[in-house]
């Protein structure tokens, strides 16, 4: 996966292709994520992915 | 027996501070993931974090799937900063490399990338190896 490719996306998530080489859509949440790639109705093998901001390190907050 | 293999993912870290561009790799692991029979989702990448001590899923995703959250007693989950939030526990099945397991997670409004913890993930295999010079996590499965 090239993480340039990443850099407009920063907290979105992201469907890409089975290859991780093309994003195909976006959106603020999965679920709008799986809206839309179901309106294209292709990309069955497709992975999401949220991108993490790029903004700062990543540090998980929350635990049970 | 059987020892499954998932590189590192590479992603980008700016220092505000300096402007600095970082590649930064990250243990995920792809799952698709169901609830109550429905179908399993589309792969989905999911951060391994040993310091969860559960699965945090997002709450779209649980939408997604058909839960319906009104029904479901909230509990609080808390984490750095002591920040207090609302989270609903739901049992699901994750597929592993086409393997499906039994398992729960909470959901949250406030997380968005799927966290993978010790209970509900890691105790699911016999032994979860980060290779962090090799940028590789390694899972090793009971079967």
């Amino acid at each position: 996966m090239n993480v340039n490719l990443l850099t407009k996306y920063s907290n979105k998530w992201i469907a890409l292709t089975a290859d991780r080489k093309k994003v195909i859509t976006s959106a603020k949440n999965i679920k709008d994520l799986d809206k839309k790639l179901k309106m294209l109705n292709k990309y069955p093998d497709a992975i999401y992915h949220h991108v993490l901001p790029i903004n700062g390190h990543f540090v998980p907050r929350w635990q049970a | 027996m059987a020892s499954l293999g998932f590189s590192y993912l590479p992603r980008l870290v700016i220092d505000e501070s300096t402007n600095n561009k970082l590649e930064v790799f990250t243990p995920y692991v792809p799952i698709m993931v169901s609830f109550n029979r429905g179908n399993p989702t589309r792969l989905i990448d999911a951060l391994v974090d040993s310091g969860s001590d559960r699965n945090l899923f997002p709450l779209q995703l649980g939408q997604m799937l058909g839960m319906n959250f009104k029904k479901i007693k909230p509990k609080i989950i808390f984490g750095i900063g002591s920040i207090r939030l609302k989270a609903y526990t739901c049992k699901i099945n994750i597929w592993v490399n086409n393997k499906e397991y039994g398992t729960e997670a909470d959901f949250c409004l406030e997380q968005q990338t799927l966290l993978l913890g010790r209970q509900g993930f890691f105790n699911l295999f016999k032994q979860v190896k980060f290779d962090e010079k090799g940028r590789f996590l390694y899972l090793e499965t009971y079967k």
